[in-house]
């Protein structure tokens, strides 16, 4: 389905930046992705956002950046949104309103000290129940059980996110080194997740602009393609399996999502060169190995502890560090990373020739878990 | 939905009840557990389309469950992110499939939390949790 690309990205610093309304760095990242892209702020027509944790956008840095917006359109499904606004952005130029979509997210939670989830007015918070991570948490024990693995598994995986951030000045936790010692002592948050098996919260934005292929050209630099994307949804797949329970908790299923975008793409696991992998909580990079079928079911642990995961590894994946080790603009933290190593600006943890990528964003949300997964390619 | 109480030290998060439920928690004020029972024979915690028939939540009946089960899954808490959970430390939730079928969201008590393990046996009791009354998963069967 190459007719689409993404011309220009914008990425601001990640990390504490106080005094920075949430708005200011939407703003921010919107001038850098049209400076990327060689536009003039008015060409942009379209504006996407996904409002943030802590202080939520409202789509005024549109405005503030003087972007010629004909349409700006808020959408969200938590972590999934990243992809999810590649895919509004396409069918607001599909239907032949806008151009140049830019989508945005950006966050300042960490300035304002929000606690992602701890709100009690979820259906089991009564039962002391509360965020993502708590949830998370309990897919991991089932995990555990399953295949007789430990959290010393999902220990390897937080490793690898951090010594990729180790190669790279921009990752928040540069500098910060993690052995698999430090995460196995380190204090639980929800047993049986350590906190080391958790992602950043951190202030910063994101923001990019989605073209046709065409008009991608004639810009700068190299133009990144839609080669293919997929969604799919707890919800959905519940009630096609028949399995659906109403608990509102994730349901771990990348199946449709997976299918559609390889379809799409025309391509095959064996052609990604690069890839993307949502990291909110190590448990879900696990799961992820394994449904995309980059090892066996229970065996993610021992694979990455095999020499696989890091930049220089023959499968190189999350190579900013992304959400855990890097910063966190949700998914979009993982859309900037793919388009920086097409781009061959992946800086240190470049990967060689990297041709294709594999992005994958997932969100839990009150009806249960989003997921989405994209193939970027040069074009 | 409604979420009435503030978060305070006396008081847990109010039980969030959609108005369709409300027959569900009802009967465990009253000291049942009980499930939508749909036609077909398939029970469920919460209404949707029946899963086996496809017919209408309509077509549901609320009936007594046997209250048995096992945990599925669980995570032990040992830091309360909300105060009224500081006194129940370390405390339990866990997804307990209920033997008719449906699986819901509980605390298990009776045991200790290291004692906890999936596939364990587990018997619903009502509870109180400051002035509302909940259902729980005791490990003693």
């Amino acid at each position: 389905m190459v007719g689409y690309a993404i011309a220009g990205l914008g990425v601001t610093a990640q990390g504490v930046l106080p005094a920075t309304s949430a708005e200011q760095l939407a703003w921010d990242a919107a001038e850098l992705a049209i400076a990327d892209a060689g536009l003039e702020r008015r060409q942009i027509d379209g504006y996407v956002f996904q409002p943030g944790f802590g202080e939520a956008t409202s789509g005024m840095a549109a405005s503030r950046a003087g972007l010629g917006a004909n349409v700006t359109l808020q959408i969200n499904s938590s972590g999934a949104t990243g992809i999810l606004s590649i895919a509004t952005a396409i069918g607001l130029i599909a239907a032949g309103t806008a151009d140049y979509v830019m989508c945005v997210h950006a966050t300042n939670a960490r300035s304002q000290h929000v606690t992602v989830g701890a709100g009690e007015d979820n259906a089991h918070a009564v039962f002391g129940l509360f965020s993502p991570g708590a949830q998370s948490a309990l897919m991991a024990q089932s995990y555990f059980h399953k295949y007789n693995t430990s959290s010393a598994d999902l220990a390897e995986i937080a490793v690898a996110l951090r010594a990729n951030a180790l190669q790279r000045p921009d990752a928040y936790r540069y500098g910060c080194p993690l052995t698999v010692d430090q995460h196995q002592q380190s204090r639980y948050v929800v047993r049986p997740l350590h906190v080391f098996d958790y992602c950043l919260v951190t202030d910063g934005a994101i923001a990019f602009i989605v073209t046709t292929v065409e008009r991608a050209r004639d810009l700068r630099p190299q133009a990144v393609g839609i080669l293919g994307l997929g969604a799919c949804h707890d919800v959905g797949q519940g009630h096609r399996r028949g399995t659906s329970t109403l608990l509102g908790l994730p349901d771990f299923d990348v199946e449709p999502a997976m299918t559609r975008a390889f379809s799409a793409a025309g391509l095959s696991l064996a052609d990604i060169d690069v890839f993307q992998f949502y990291d909110a909580f190590t448990i879900l990079v696990a799961l992820q190995l394994e449904a995309y079928g980059l090892c066996a079911p229970g065996e993610a642990g021992s694979w990455v502890r095999a020499g696989n995961f890091r930049w220089d590894t023959p499968h190189p994946c999350n190579t900013s560090g992304t959400l855990h080790s890097w910063g966190y603009v949700q998914g979009f933290t993982h859309i900037a990373e793919a388009v920086r190593q097409l781009r061959g600006e992946g800086g240190p943890t470049q990967v060689r020739g990297a041709r294709t990528a594999l992005v994958t964003n997932i969100g839990i949300t009150g009806a249960g878990q989003a997921q989405s997964a994209a193939i970027l390619g040069r074009v | 939905m409604t979420a009435i109480h503030t978060q305070t030290n006396d008081l847990p998060p109010a039980r969030v009840v959609a108005c369709e439920d409300q027959p569900f928690w009802d009967a465990i004020d009253a000291g049942r557990l009980v499930l939508a029972r749909c036609t077909c024979g398939a029970h469920y915690a919460r209404l949707q389309a029946c899963l086996a028939c496809q017919a209408n939540a309509r077509c549901m009946r609320w009936v007594d469950a046997a209250g048995v089960g096992t945990v599925r899954s669980f995570v032990i808490f040992d830091k309360a992110y909300h105060p009224y959970f500081t006194a129940l430390l370390p405390y339990v939730v866990a997804i307990v499939a209920l033997v008719e079928g449906p699986e819901i969201v509980t605390n298990v008590v009776d045991a200790e939390a290291n004692a906890i393990c999936i596939g364990m046996p587990v018997r619903i009791v009502i509870a109180a949790r400051g002035g509302q009354r909940i259902h729980q998963a005791s490990a003693r069967i």
